[in-house]
């Protein structure tokens, strides 16, 4: 078989598919066969490219043009120029408008500051290969690791490399990944298991979900390889029913590798088996638990358990199992086959390697990175997010979603790591990273965390249960004017206890947004309280509509008040009486000179 | 899968048919494939490289297509590029040469002068 001449990339990850990319796959593959190009051109789904906000979108390589939100009469004129006559279409190139302007023309994929900028290790592959074809992930050096392991080193080689390298969890705890393997391997048992997390609960992250849809396959070899190292022969995967394509990707994936020996009996011909099985999940945060997870494994109701006993002593089934996190697999066979020195030379002291993070919120790059441990928050958010949108202010960034925190202006420039998030009161989470503005209350953004975490406390034990449920209670209030200043001293007593006295995690950080705000925008929760005003202008009931000097007197707002609040005459400045005013906002939607504002 | 060797194998099969998406190339060939250039024989041209490419086992080269590059009658026209190198145009391309030129450019490094835009200018 000769070399295909042009290779063309369309993402089907969850964004681009929901912006129907597989039309657009399906109309390149009509396109190319009616120009006799089949035998030339190659088009191949692939998985999230991280910039989901731009797609559908589709490289084609060699030249790596960068054509994003393409649209379905685009693919005709992609084919006829690029493809029949080597012209770049420009006008559906991406702009990269962090590049200087001569170069904001995305020809060649890999130029592009939002890429340039990464490092990609657990994502090296997504964006790259076909993730339903086991062909182009061995080329892409998988299953080597696995082959490596089994046939050059011993379980407890294998221990070492991973405790060296300094991989800790990526899932939320951070616990170094080696010594957990290491428990679970010293535990005697004849029967162990490996267990991979993806719930992804926190709802701004879904790197997990792109790994899985992208390069399922080095999930299912990092797993084995676990197998190996602990003495597990039985894998099981939980990952929430809402991810579709991730499901059916890690479907096939697992099929292929039965099918080319690489599951199932006698691996690479040793001695060593692996298998593994799929159980999906209904999506609740807490069964991202580990110990809810595993109950919800064995088919019981999913609720976290107490600790002692671990996972690695007594874990599904009752027998000894390690669990991880999807994007904690995802490094492990590089580690193997790069060495752990390579990984570690990564990274912070303490915190080695890269990470995924999903910046969103008030940027204007959204998707998802990878960057090195240690990378400065002010690289991410000014460099690689390109900074906050229509020329606002930022205010704060929340990382480890509803269990995490916010971190403020003033400490953009540290290192991210796992131990410098906690210092400032935040975590690293899953990877979730909003970035907030000028525009966002921070009570409100408190509140909305923890009315979250009220939703999805399981109600097993009582601090959690009905702590949140009070603490939500008097945001509302602070929310609504009704808060008094001693409210805030409830806050953080309820806080104190909820944290110290919950059986799982959940209820153990459900408080921290409220402590971080609180921490860093005290001044914000006592305007609300005392001043009866949201700085941000976001609580509604706390605002008043007030008309500025721009009024006109063109008498059309006190036509629509409904409660006839608003004097003035005709060509004169009117004026809202704020005492009568029910802010409907009727009056600001009307008013032809924008002079009605909330305040 | 009974061996690495066995996978090793698979590797190498299906990386050189795949690694276009990843390669930074130690040479890339650029083709001119806009109208005059296919009418002439781009398209064969450029198809052959890849051909020779395969048959030498030559591995990071990236082949790509371009434009129009402005001079019909020296169509088809190939571009050879190498970081710290000036580019080398390669003019009136035929299958034959084109073969000739991976054999001794891309393999042997020696720029073919016959066949470059230079000593046709003479
Ligand atoms: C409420 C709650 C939700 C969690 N959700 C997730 C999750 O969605 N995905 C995940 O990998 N870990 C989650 N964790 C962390 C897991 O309990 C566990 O620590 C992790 O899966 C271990 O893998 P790691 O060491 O690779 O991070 C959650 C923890 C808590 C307390
Ligand atoms: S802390 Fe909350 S989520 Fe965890 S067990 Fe208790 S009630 Fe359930
Ligand atoms: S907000 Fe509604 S009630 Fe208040 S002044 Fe405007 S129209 Fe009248
Ligand atoms: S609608 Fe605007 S301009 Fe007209 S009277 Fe009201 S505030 Fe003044
Ligand atoms: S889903 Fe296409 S770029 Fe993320
Ligand atoms: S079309 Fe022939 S050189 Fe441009």
């Amino acid at each position: 078989m000769s070399l295909f001449r042009s290779h063309v990339l369309i993402c089907g990850g969850t964004g681009c598919t929901s912006s129907s990319s597989d039309k657009i796959e399906e109309r390149f593959k009509e396109l190319v066969a009616e120009q006799g190009l089949d035998q030339e051109v190659m088009v191949v789904r692939t998985g999230c490219f991280g910039l989901c906000e731009e797609g559908p979108i589709c490289i084609v390589h060699p030249e790596g043009s960068f054509y994003s939100r393409v649209k379905i009469e685009d693919v005709d004129t992609i084919v006829s120029e690029h493809l029949m006559k080597g012209r770049v279409v420009t006008s559906l190139l991406y702009r990269d408008k962090l590049a200087p302007p001569e170069h904001q023309l995305a020809t060649s994929f890999s130029e592009v500051t939002f890429y340039k900028m990464q490092h990609r290790v657990a994502l090296k592959n997504c964006g790259v290969i076909n993730p339903e074809v086991i062909e182009e992930y061995i080329a892409y050096d998988g299953y080597k690791a696995l082959g490596k392991v089994l046939t050059e080193m011993q379980p407890a080689d294998v221990l070492d490399a991973v405790k060296k390298s300094g991989l800790r969890g990526r899932g939320g705890g951070g616990f170094p990944t080696g010594i957990k393997w290491e428990f679970a391997a010293k535990t005697e048992g004849p029967i162990k298991y490996i267990g991979c997390n993806a719930d992804e609960g926190d709802p701004g992250a879904f790197m997990d979900r792109s790994i899985l849809e992208g390069d399922p396959h080095c999930l299912i070899e990092a797993m084995a390889i676990a197998g190996y190292a602990t003495g597990a022969e039985k894998g099981y995967v939980y990952i929430r029913a809402e991810y579709p394509i991730a499901v059916k990707r890690l479907k096939i994936a697992i099929e292929q590798a039965k099918e080319h020996g690489l599951l199932g009996r006698n691996i690479f011909g040793t001695d060593f088996s692996f298998d593994m099985e799929i159980r999906l999940g209904a999506g609740a945060f807490v069964c991202g638990e580990e110990t809810a997870l595993i109950a919800s494994i064995e088919g019981e109701r999913g609720m976290p358990r107490p600790k002692p006993p671990f996972p690695a002593h007594k874990g599904i089934f009752g027998k000894p199992t390690v669990i991880n996190n999807v994007e904690t697999f995802a490094n492990v066979p590089q580690i193997i086959l790069k060495g752990p020195e390579w990984y570690a030379s990564m990274g912070t002291e303490k915190s080695k390697g890269t990470k995924v993070f999903a910046l969103g919120g008030k940027i204007n790059n959204s998707g998802l990175i990878e960057i090195e441990m240690g990378t400065k928050l002010r690289h991410v958010i000014e460099d690689i997010g390109g900074g906050i949108p229509k020329g606002k202010k930022f205010k704060a960034v929340q990382t480890g979603g509803p269990s995490g925190g916010c971190i403020t202006a003033d400490h953009l420039d540290i290192p991210i790591d796992y131990d410098n998030l906690i210092s400032l009161g935040s975590m690293m989470g899953s990877g979730g990273m909003i970035v907030m503005d000028e525009d966002n209350c921070m009570v409100d953004i408190a509140r909305f965390f923890l009315d979250f975490t009220v939703d999805e406390s399981c109600g097993k034990c009582v601090p959690c249960r009905e702590g949140t449920r009070r603490m939500l209670e008097i945001l509302d209030r602070i929310t609504e004017g009704k808060g008094e200043m001693e409210d805030i001293d409830k806050l953080e007593r309820l806080a104190k206890n909820i944290k110290s006295s919950s059986l799982c995690g959940l209820g153990q950080t459900a408080p921290n947004p409220v402590l971080s705000t609180l921490r860093y925008f005290r001044t914000e929760y006592e305007a609300h309280i005392v001043g009866k005003t949201c700085p941000a202008g976001v609580c509604q009931a706390l605002l008043t509509y007030v008309i500025t000097d721009a009024c006109k007197g063109c008498t059309l707002c006190k036509k629509v008040c409904p409660v006839g609040c608003i004097t003035g005459e005709v060509k004169g400045l009117h004026h809202i009486d704020p005492d009568a005013c029910i802010k409907c906002g009727a009056c600001m939607s009307k008013c032809p000179f924008n002079a009605i504002i909330k305040k | 899968m009974k061996s690495l060797a066995e996978l090793e194998k698979v590797q190498q099969e299906v990386y050189r048919r795949i690694n276009l998406r990843t390669l930074k190339g130690s040479y890339t060939v650029s083709v001119a494939m806009d109208d005059c250039g296919m009418a002439a024989g781009a398209r064969q041209v450029l198809l052959t490289i890849l051909d020779e490419i395969d048959q030498q086992g030559l591995e990071n080269i990236r082949v790509v297509q371009t434009g129009c590059l402005g001079d019909c009658k020296l169509e088809p026209v190939v571009e050879i590029f190498q970081e710290g190198h000036p580019k080398t145009t390669y003019i009136q391309m035929t299958e034959e040469k084109a073969r000739q030129i991976v054999k001794s450019h891309l393999v042997q490094h020696q720029v073919v002068e016959a066949s470059t835009i230079g000593s046709n200018k003479k």
